[in-house]
């Protein structure tokens, strides 16, 4: 066979010796780029602010309460409240007195059989007289708790003993009496009045009513008509609890000055100067649990701006001014009436207050005269401990308006230096981004039309830029599609912005020193001829992202 | 000056360590040394030509092998006088796409082989050995490089299915016989009962984030499993997995254990092949392999994660904007909420990697053939193609060699040269594989590199087998005598 001298592996050892010289290209270090020049483009969701007209207008802090009418709309509503409870209706004073006997002059006579045998009674009798009031007449006191006390200052070793009645003061269904002996009188003598009920006595004396405190003093038989000094007796009734009184409490006048209802309602927090409401109600409840009839009388709502000290009085047609009450039923427990007075456009002169251009007030005030009994006595009054005739006075402004110039500005601080390129770590922003977006997708739910425009100012406040090129060029934010008839909102519509920034408006804002962003609202109610209405479930969707083109250096 | 250097410092640590061991099979070197018994290996039906054959007890072979689907140059572009870097703007994506596909793999895997013999009987050839094998395999989705060359932007929909990793040791026990039908035909066979050792894995069936620009919607289910007495899931409430628990306590009697072959993770493999002779000028064959699973049942752990979840930034009402921290707390409980978590010790399988062999040879005479081999690899979302033209020359009794020119599509272009030098019976071998034909030097300031910079792939076997019989067939002696 023939045999293959080629110095094959010779070849094949030497050739690969050769393979490392093969240099392809030389690669200096100096050569490889340090740059991190590539354009990277993102697209990043920014998220989704969704707000409410609730949340709105909590954010705006105003000082209401939101609530919803029957058809779901929304009204503010600011409230105060006045009341007339026991103490202006009926006065229980505290009831003090004294008197004393000269024993020196007891005739004989008065010789009265004892319990030690017969000895001489000295008699007397006080009357207690709640209230004063001529034209107040109780009949019967309920008294929840209270104090009776007697102190007797009497000679030594000459009564024999003393003995007390009461017959309007019932104590366990029994008129009260009490015979205390002289050696066991203890000073203060004290009638606790717990849940007694005190009938009192009419005569033309006291056509008020009292109850008679009756004192009988025995002395000491063996003593005769001997003279001694005399003796005292004093008497108070005090911290009276009552529970229930009955009886004709009188033609009472209660004046009361309704505090002030500051509101902000047409102040720069919600809706500026620039809107005019539908609808302006004042609505007055007012509850008696107390069992008379009364009368209020509402006089003077005037309307205040506190800077400008101008003033409007809103007048009420003839007898819209005036509440009757009827009084509240005696049961248990006791049956309240109600009355219920309206005050609009209709009634009074509010519609003037409706031009909120013209005047924008924030505080109101008023004067309201209650008067009991108004036609004198025309049935048995009653009072207990809890009664009191209440009245709420709601000042509500349906969200029922139209606006052409309503603007909001809300400022935001924005220090591009500062929180962009601060430091010697500057990242150089303008120098690095190509172009930017900010993409706002609206849902709008909103009755009415919103105009945007973005401005970036410098510390004066000065306009350097503007999210839209021309400043006058605002994003309008259609409004939702309503029902005409109904108010309600029939479908939301959608609007969607995009917001251009290249780096020559970074440069822009880096030269300027930006300090502010400034969000300028615009509202516009269907063209500013129509009233809308805010329905409980108004909203507004605002979703954002992002697109950039940027280079990213390390 | 110093942030430059450090830039520049990094820049030739992640070109240097991009080149760092880069492998590919033995295989495709493999094929047509054919006086080395290991050719079996490559294809079942390719008899040894000794008449029976052993591997040295111990050293019979070991072999290692790297294949990354980047290079070095992949990531250092020359653009005029100047070398990008992919953060450059110069820097052409499109060539890494062309170099990685869909997934930018990188596999490795080390095989050694204590025991291995093989006899002839009659018209067939019986194989048997022992093998021990690591292997590794990481993917990296090309989209992954997307953002590196256009970041994220709307309307971009990134594809990470191919984000993957495996790594598995185990036992392959091969018992293998060739026989050779006629005087053309020669087929054979590999069974290959597995012995899994130990396995991680994680993989997805779906993973998928789209941009919108208003929102980020990914798709996620996948799946990490493992199969390791060291390794054990802590599962939280909701699911997921708390924690790892690793056993810092292992003793060499632990490790022995798992090295002694028990099939308790039982698997099994497939070797098919089949050598056609036309004449005596011009041989075929074909070999596919690897064609196998292993079922992973002890010490399982098995966390999977599937949903859809839609990132739309906070979503806020306009009261809670001074909580933002809160808002992005809730989105980290609504993701959570909405893509389920299962944390179980559930068994689990694994699948090799398939390669087919096509191989034609053109016997010039006895000292020298001529072959060519084209290789596929089916490795998911990974498909390769190799080509192969290669010299084999058998020398005097002492040596044969194998030259061989590796042409892989969108891949590495290289040489491997195989080694057998025969003394009496002993027959010690030795190949490098995808020795490069291109170089650059690096230069950095006083300290030059000289670095094969188009290499994605290297492997190296070695061993000694003793051969019995090394006439071979009475027709087809095994070296010219």
């Amino acid at each position: 066979m023939k045999k293959i001298k080629l110095p094959l592996i010779n070849i094949l050892l030497f050739s690969l010796l050769l393979l490392p010289s093969c240099i392809n290209d030389i690669i200096n270090s100096d050569n490889i780029s340090e740059e991190t020049n590539r354009e990277y483009s993102l697209g990043i969701p920014g998220g989704t602010i969704r707000t409410t007209i609730k949340d709105a207008l909590e954010e705006f802090e105003i000082d209401s309460t939101i609530l919803v009418d029957d058809d779901g709309f929304l009204y503010l509503n600011y409230k105060t409240e006045f009341e007339v409870n026991w103490p202006k209706i009926l006065s229980l004073d505290d009831q003090t007195g004294n008197y004393s006997y000269n024993l020196a002059s007891v005739p004989s006579t008065n010789l009265l059989k004892t319990s030690t045998g017969t000895g001489i009674a000295i008699k007397n009798s006080e009357r207690i007289i709640f209230n004063n009031e001529p034209t107040v007449r109780i009949d019967t006191l309920v008294i929840k708790d209270a104090n009776m006390t007697l102190t007797f200052k009497l000679p030594e070793g000459v009564v024999d003993s003393v003995i007390i009645n009461i017959p309007q003061l019932i104590v366990n269904n029994t008129p009260f009496s009490d015979t205390l002996l002289s050696e066991f009188i203890p000073s203060p003598y004290i009638i606790k009045l717990k849940n007694a009920l005190i009938d009192m006595d009419h005569d033309v004396k006291t056509p008020t009513g009292f109850l008679e405190l009756k004192t009988k003093i025995i002395l000491e038989e063996s003593l005769g008509n001997s003279s001694f000094g005399p003796a005292e007796i004093a008497y108070s009734i005090t911290d009276i609890v009552p529970e229930v009184a009955f009886g004709y409490f009188g033609n009472r006048i209660i004046e009361d000055e309704i505090e002030n209802i500051e509101f902000n309602t047409f102040g720069d927090d919600l809706l500026g100067t620039f809107v005019e409401f539908k609808e302006f109600k004042i609505e007055i409840v007012s509850e008696s649990n107390y069992g008379a009839p009364f009368k209020v009388n509402i006089n003077d709502i005037v309307f205040k701006n506190t800077e400008t000290l101008e003033e409007k009085n809103v007048t009420l047609d003839n007898g819209a001014n005036v509440i009757i009450i009827n009084p509240a039923e005696y049961a248990k427990p006791i049956i309240p009436s109600y009355k219920h007075l309206t005050i609009d456009r209709n009634n009074s002169s509010l519609e003037d207050l409706l031009q909120i251009d013209i005047f924008t007030p924030d505080k109101v005030s008023t004067h309201v005269v209650i008067s009991t009994n108004p036609d004198g006595e025309t049935s048995k009054n009653f009072l207990t401990n809890n009664s009191l005739i209440k009245s709420s006075i709601h000042m509500n402004i349906p969200l029922w308006f139209k606006t052409t110039k309503y603007h909001r500005r809300d400022t935001l601080q924005f220090n591009y230096n500062l929180d962009l390129e601060a430091g010697a770590d500057s990242v150089n922003l303008s120098n690095k981004l190509k172009k930017a977006s900010i993409y706002f997708d609206f849902n709008n739910g909103m009755p009415f039309d919103i105009n945007l425009q973005v401005y970036f100012t410098d510390k004066e406040y000065i306009p350097i830029d503007s999210l839209y090129n021309n400043p006058e060029d605002k994003k309008l934010i259609k409004s939702a599609l309503i029902d005409a008839s109904s108010g309600h909102r029939i479908e939301s519509t959608e609007s969607h912005f995009e917001s251009k920034i290249d780096n020559a408006n970074l440069q822009k804002w880096k030269d300027g020193d930006v300090k502010y962003i400034i969000i300028d609202t615009h509202v516009i109610t269907d063209d500013g001829d129509k009233f809308v209405r805010i329905a409980e479930d108004s909203f507004l969707n605002t979703t954002v992202s992002f697109s950039a083109i940027s280079r990213i250096d390390l | 000056m110093n942030h430059i250097y450090k830039t520049k410092t990094l820049l030739i640590g992640v070109f240097l360590l991009s080149f760092t061991g880069i492998f590919a099979q033995n295989s495709s070197l493999l094929y047509y040394l054919e006086n080395l018994p290991q050719t079996n290996y490559t294809n079942p039906a390719m008899m040894p030509r000794t008449n029976s054959f052993f591997g040295l007890p111990g050293i019979s072979s070991i072999a290692f092998n790297f294949k990354s689907d980047i290079a070095p140059k992949d990531l250092l572009q020359k653009s005029g006088d100047r070398w990008v870097h992919p953060l450059d703007a110069a820097f052409d994506y499109n060539k890494l796409y062309k170099s990685i596909g869909k997934s930018a793999s990188v596999n490795t895997e080390l095989a050694y082989t204590p025991i291995y013999f093989g006899f002839r009987t009659g018209n067939g050839y019986f194989t048997f050995s022992l093998q021990q094998k690591i292997k590794a395999r990481f993917g990296l989705p090309q989209d992954l490089f997307r953002i590196t060359e256009k970041g994220f932007d709307s309307g971009t929909i990134l594809n990470l299915v191919t984000l993957e990793t495996q790594i598995l040791a185990y036992h392959e026990l091969s018992i293998g016989y060739a026989h050779k039908i006629d005087k053309h035909l020669t087929v054979g066979v590999h069974i290959k009962p597995l012995s899994g050792i130990a396995a991680a894995q994680m993989k997805f069936n779906e993973f998928l984030i789209q941009n919108n620009r208003i929102n980020y919607n990914m798709h996620i289910d996948g799946e990490i499993l493992t199969s390791s007495p060291f390794i054990e899931f802590v599962p939280s409430e909701d699911g997921f997995v708390k924690e790892f628990e690793t056993d810092d306590d292992i003793s060499t009697s632990d490790i022995v254990n798992n090295v002694i072959p028990k099939f308790s993770n039982f698997g099994l493999a497939l070797d098919l092949g089949a050598v056609y002779d036309l004449n005596r000028e011009f041989s075929f064959s074909v070999a596919l392999n690897n064609l196998g699973y292993i079922n992973w049942k002890t010490n399982t752990n098995a966390t999977s994660t599937k949903g859809k979840y839609m990132f739309t930034g906070p979503d806020i009402s306009i009261n809670q904007i001074d909580e933002m921290d809160v808002a992005y707390e809730e989105i980290a409980d609504s993701v959570m909420s909405v893509i389920d978590g299962n944390t179980s010790n559930k068994s689990f399988s694994t699948t090799l990697v398939p390669e087919l062999m096509l191989g034609s040879v053109y016997h010039v005479n006895h000292v020298l053939d001529l072959g060519f081999l084209s290789k596929s690899t089916f490795a998911k979302y990974n498909y390769r193609q190799e080509f192969v033209v290669s010299a084999n020359f058998n020398l005097y009794k002492t040596l044969t060699t194998n030259i061989a020119y590796n042409h892989e599509i969108r891949g590495a272009k290289d040489l491997g040269i195989g080694l057998a030098l025969s003394a009496g019976p002993a027959q010690l071998y030795i190949l490098i594989n995808n020795i490069p034909f291109y170089y650059d030097k690096i230069v950095d300031e006083e300290k030059e590199f000289i670095v094969p910079t188009k290499t994605e792939s290297y492997s190296f076997m070695m061993g000694i087998n003793i051969v019995l019989g090394k006439n071979g067939y009475r027709n087809k002696p095994m070296i010219e005598r």
